[in-house]
């Protein structure tokens, strides 16, 4: 491990979690010292996981965020589970980092070791061929520089390493992944799956694929999924995938990994005369204390926004709008997954059956629409899939009554009827309009710009959310179930918390800020491989494909900084 | 098992070890027995008056009576209701609360002639009853009317509208203080704290109730 006052590092990681607990691991496997950056607190893995083992009634309220908590997480609390007592500590502080909207734009993050990795939904869905090649395609964005087959033996690597549970179907548009043993359906889902089958030929359900542990041997110092479903509270025996429980560990049993919290990049230094970036500059969090750090290496793994701001911030006479942005669409074609469309049943029959254990995933419907080869006469490009739900209700059901008494408090112990939900998850395609700026009259505790958002999902996401909500209505009604009810939100970027684009890849400097492996045009040895290089969204859930092209991008680096080492004795 | 040792246990099988929060013990001692049973600490009341309390303690007992399987008022449910209403209530829905409350103790005293300490249990039974032994039909217009904001409703109707925004409030409450207790989770709800492996089709014979969160 190098000296505490060390300052030149083979690498330097900007942010601990998703990717760049990857980048850690990957580039210390492969012999670099690398320095990781992370700008919030430290978080111990099972130690710092303050609500894993805690019941309803030993929450402060029963789970329920003070007036207090609401006003100081005025916007993470959009989405209300981000903020109640058991996850709260994971997301900021708004009023610390605010950030602007012309539009609104739901940006849900927490500032800490492992960030969003700790508290992701764990879904892993390859891409495929067609999702590579839809911008061709359709026209719409710019060409990826890759296909399938290139990031193929990359999704196998990381699947190898953090375990993805799931069901082999063979779909060209959803490829398997190299499986745990999947988890079993219910006998309603069960039951769901052949009324589909019967009723369509050209859909299928699945068991969702997620990053939980059925089997535990290779997976080191994580254990098997106890099926207490509390894995957005931090897994004590990392049975899910986090970087905490994995990655970072990984890189720290080199010896070659030091990680620096409560250390906020500023700025990426260039030196023009070698057209390389030399190191960067943090501001410590806590002190304010001004550092600069050297390496050789750089891998942009802050987020999507914050890796963008940080690229925007890194102003130079060569790069005058930022690290990399010749093309000017640095901060452009952002995009999200719209999703909270479908619908929902009673379902009968099932009354005598229950379930035991607490399954920590849906099930899953993958894409149907728009599938090569197949021809949906639909109004709309790309594609989407559905989450779903199945479980008997609780005592919540009680709540809408005027019912009181022995018989009301008997009834709420027993379970209640089978419910069934299909959540949607869209595909949002890339609009250059769509993006994100640096505001420097809002500057933050630390003296930097803040982020403002102006976003909006269009047509084609409209049109393909009427056809989510009249295939769930048609697919619950087909299969028999009561009272079909539709489902609809208000579609708002951001709230699925899969932002992505603003440092899109392509193959072209002039319409893209990264290359096929990821480096900033005209700038070799920074990479940036969290969700800001995507140049599509997919319809899938997008961090496995961030994990897969970091680990693809450090090779890449690796090699690179080994000749280069090589060329200069 | 308590869930400390289900753990402990689950883990030593997996040769793991795993190390608790210090910050579990913290926050459980800190939930000042609201909702607990057999508390004989002294409850301070934190945001109803203690006449308020008396109405609340009445209904609760009325809206999960006690029978062979414990009742809301041994909970200690009232105190629950108060603590919830002092921490995590919008300002304006306190207000309409208590409202609500006073207009309760005003129907009590018309009806029966009875101040809201001296009300039996029977007292506060039949008065819920006239509120909530309603058609289906007109259950189904209170529950959209109070999705307005009260600025809204007509001046005729603002006096129904606040004595049900007191009575469904009290009635919900009592309804998740009950249901998320410790000895209703742990005792009579089947509690599974670390269930190992997920069995997808049981009879539900083989446990009966449903499971605690």
């Amino acid at each position: 491990m190098p000296a505490d006052n060390c300052l030149t590092f083979d690498a330097i990681v900007v942010g601990s979690g998703m990717t760049g607990g990857w980048a850690a691991k990957e580039l210390t496997e492969q012999g670099l010292s690398v320095l990781v950056l992370e700008r919030g607190r430290n978080i111990e893995h099972g130690k710092d996981y303050p609500t894993a083992h805690q019941d309803t009634w030993d929450l402060p309220f029963r789970g329920k965020p003070t007036q207090t908590d609401l006003k100081r997480q005025h916007k993470q609390a959009r989405s209300p589970f981000l903020v109640n007592q058991a996850n709260k500590h994971w997301f900021v502080n708004d009023i610390e980092h605010p950030y602007s909207e012309k539009k609104r734009f739901d940006w849900h993050r927490g500032y800490h070791v492992g960030g969003k990795s700790l508290n992701w939904g764990r879904q892993c869905l390859r891409l495929s061929e067609q999702d590579f090649s839809a911008n061709k395609q359709d026209g719409h964005g710019v060409d990826w520089p890759v296909r399938y087959q290139d990031i193929a033996p990359w999704y196998d690597k990381v699947e190898h390493f953090i375990g993805v549970m799931g069901e082999s179907l063979n779909l060209p548009q959803l490829p398997d992944s190299k499986f745990l043993p999947a988890m079993p359906l219910n006998c309603v889902e069960q039951h769901f799956r052949n009324k589909l089958s019967q009723e369509f030929s050209d859909r299928t359900l699945t068991i969702g694929r997620v990053a939980n542990l059925t089997q535990d041997k290779g997976f080191e110092g994580r254990g098997k999924c106890q099926y207490r479903n509390r894995c957005t509270r931090g897994c004590p025996t990392g049975s899910y995938f986090s970087a905490n429980a994995s990655t970072l560990p990984a890189a720290e049993r080199t010896g070659l990994l030091t990680l620096r919290t409560n250390a906020i990049v500023s700025e990426i230094c260039y030196d023009n005369d070698s057209k390389l970036a030399t190191g960067i500059k943090v501001i410590d969090a806590k002190t304010h204390e001004k550092l600069t750090f050297k390496s050789k290496v750089i891998f942009c793994c802050a987020s999507t926004i914050a890796t963008t701001s940080l690229l925007l911030q890194s102003k130079s006479k060569r790069f005058p709008n930022g690290l990399g942005n010749d093309s000017g669409e640095l901060g452009h074609n952002l995009m999200d997954h719209h999703f909270q469309v479908g619908a929902r049943a009673d379902v009968k029959g099932f009354d005598d059956k229950y379930y035991k254990g607490r399954r920590p995933v849906g099930f899953h419907i993958p894409r149907f629409r728009n599938i090569e080869g197949q021809d949906n006469h639909v109004d709309f490009v790309r594609g989407y899939g559905f989450q779903g739900y199945c479980s008997r209700s609780k005592w919540q059901r009680g709540i809408k009554k005027m019912s009181f008494g022995k018989q009301l408090k008997e009834s709420l112990l027993k379970p209640g009827s089978w419910r069934i939900a299909l959540i949607g998850f869209g595909e949002c395609l890339p609009y250059h309009e769509n993006k994100m700026t640096l505001d420097y009259q809002k500057l933050d505790l630390w003296g930097l710009p803040t982020v403002n958002f102006d976003c909006q999902f269009k047509e084609n996401e409209r049109k393909m959310r009427e056809d989510m909500k009249e295939q769930a209505i048609d697919m619950l009604s087909k299969a028999g179930y009561e009272n079909v009810t539709p489902y609809e939100q208000e579609a708002i970027p951001g709230h699925a918390i899969h932002e992505m684009g603003t440092a899109r890849m392509g193959d072209d400097p002039q319409t893209s800020v990264v290359n096929k492996y990821n480096q900033l045009h005209g700038v070799a040895n920074v990479y940036v491989t969290d969700g800001s290089f995507m140049s599509s969204s997919a319809y899938q859930n997008p961090s496995l494909t961030y994990m897969a092209f970091t680990a693809r991008a450090a090779a890449h680096a690796v090699k690179q900084f080994y000749l280069r080492k090589n060329d200069h004795g | 098992m308590d869930r400390r040792a289900a753990i402990t246990l689950m883990a030593k099988s997996m040769g793991l070890a795993i190390a608790f929060p210090t910050i579990v013990s913290t926050l459980s001692a800190c939930q000042d027995n609201a909702g607990k049973e057999n508390n004989t600490a002294k409850y301070n009341l934190k945001y109803l008056t203690s006449r308020q309390y008396h109405l609340v303690s009445g209904l609760v007992d009325v809206i999960l009576p006690e029978t062979d399987i414990i009742g809301a008022e041994k909970l200690n449910i009232a105190q629950f209701i108060d603590l919830i209403l002092a921490n995590t209530m919008k300002a304006k829905d306190q207000v309409e609360f208590s409202i609500g409350a006073t207009l309760f103790e005003v129907q009590i005293k018309e009806q029966f002639n009875v101040s809201a300490v001296t009300a039996s249990v029977e007292h506060y039974h039949q008065l819920l009853s006239s509120f909530f032994s309603l058609s289906e039909q007109d259950q189904q217009q209170i529950f959209s009317q109070q999705k307005l904001p009260a600025h809204e409703i007509e001046k005729t109707e603002i006096d129904n509208y606040y004595l049900y925004k007191f009575l469904l409030t009290t009635r919900e409450l009592t309804l998740l203080g009950y249901y998320t207790s410790e000895f209703v989770g742990e005792n009579i709800l089947n509690y599974d704290p670390v269930p190992e492996n997920y069995q997808p089709c049981i009879d539900v014979a083989e446990v009966g109730n449903s499971w605690a969160s």
